[in-house]
């Protein structure tokens, strides 16, 4: 991937280890949303995906000797995206906490998870409510999924990536991908069809494209 | 008894849910929120990171030569200090319990025979320790990312 000022992100990264702030900042923008819906797809909130997406890149920061620059970026942000998103969620296992965001929101019962969040403003409070429900299924199926599967499963539909962007950075062959991203999506489907049947009404929000 | 059957979702429909992405609210605050708490100095490049550590390891692996290879009295002199802990004493050399009761210099002092007998072993000893002071400094000089970051997020 290059940015606006055809630089690539190897050599962002690059002149960001030769403490170039304003390579960083570029870095920063260029993958603050995909690291954002990642951090969705494996934490189920968008306000702790928030917190989750600022220590990503924090820690990518402090971080950044560790990267090849004559290796691919984006596998390497990533994965220690999807890393740490997945060691917090082992944490919160270990020692359920609620955010303060969350907190405020349940306690003025607004905490609807997606409320906020939704995208199509158009649509009407029933249809709002519907799709926060939906969401709030989803997440709680991803939660049970193993975290293997959930890493797949972020990196596809959070992050946007192909099969073969997956497999570059998990360092797993395309076959096995493939079969996680299978596994994921058929128990995710009896999970959900254990519940209401809310995915019978909503569109997608978003087309789905890769990168 | 009527059979009970469950609807489950097609594989588009899963994927249909799956690809919502919620809006990102205010990028702008994201990306300086993250700008703020970075430290004002970067990390060591990975080139200047590497020749350090490499350099340390050399001092530290010269020493050892140096100290153990071409000479075997300190050698020698650990192997008596074994023998004198299992109290069998030692088999090469002089025990060290030996040696002091009577050194083989005159004066007694464990420098002075250094610098007359064995001034290889010294010399090793000095990059040792040069090089274990290296140590020393880079594990303590290290950053600590996770602490770091968390004391400059609670900010």
């Amino acid at each position: 991937m290059a940015d606006a000022e055809g630089e690539s992100d190897e050599q962002l990264a690059k002149l960001a280890q030769s403490g170039d702030r304003e390579a960083f900042t570029r870095l920063l923008h260029s993958y603050e949303l995909p690291i954002y819906h990642l951090a969705y797809r494996l934490s189920g909130d968008a306000e702790e995906a928030r917190d989750l997406t600022q220590e990503i890149f924090v820690r990518a920061y402090l971080r950044l000797s560790s990267y090849d620059p004559s290796r691919r970026f984006f596998p390497w942000l990533y994965r220690l995206g999807v890393n740490y998103c997945l060691n917090q969620q082992r944490q919160q296992r270990r020692q359920p906490t609620i955010t303060l965001s969350r907190l405020g929101r349940a306690q003025s019962g607004e905490d609807e998870d997606v409320m906020f969040d939704l995208p199509d403003m158009a649509a009407g409070p029933e249809e709002l409510s519907e799709r926060a429900e939906q969401q709030a299924a989803v997440n709680a199926a991803i939660s049970k999924l193993p975290t293997d599967y959930q890493a797949v499963i972020a990196l596809r539909y959070g992050a946007d990536l192909d099969y073969a962007a997956i497999a570059e950075t998990l360092n797993l062959p395309l076959g096995t991908v493939k079969t996680r991203l299978f596994r994921a999506k058929e128990s995710l489907r009896r999970e959900l069809g254990k519940g209401e049947k809310l995915w019978r009404r909503l569109p997608a929000p978003y087309p789905l494209t890769s990168r | 008894m009527e059979k009970a059957t469950r609807t489950l979702p097609s594989d588009e429909q899963v994927e249909k849910m799956l690809s919502y992405r919620p809006p990102l609210r205010e990028p702008l605050a994201l990306v300086s929120s993250v700008l703020l708490v970075l430290p004002a100095s970067v990390a060591p490049t990975p080139a200047l990171a590497g020749r350090w550590r490499l350099l340390v390891a050399a001092l530290c692996a010269l020493g050892l030569l140096l100290t153990l290879v071409p000479d075997t009295y300190l050698f020698n002199l650990l192997l008596a200090a074994l023998g004198d802990l299992r109290g069998t004493g030692g088999n090469v050399g002089q025990g060290i319990s030996d040696w002091i009761a009577s050194p083989s210099v005159g004066s007694g002092s464990i420098t002075q025979e250094l610098i007359t007998q064995h001034p290889l072993v010294l010399l090793g000893l000095c990059v040792l320790v040069v090089g274990l002071l290296g140590l020393l400094y880079q594990a303590l000089s290290s950053p600590l990312p996770r602490q770091a970051a968390d004391r400059r997020l609670a900010q």
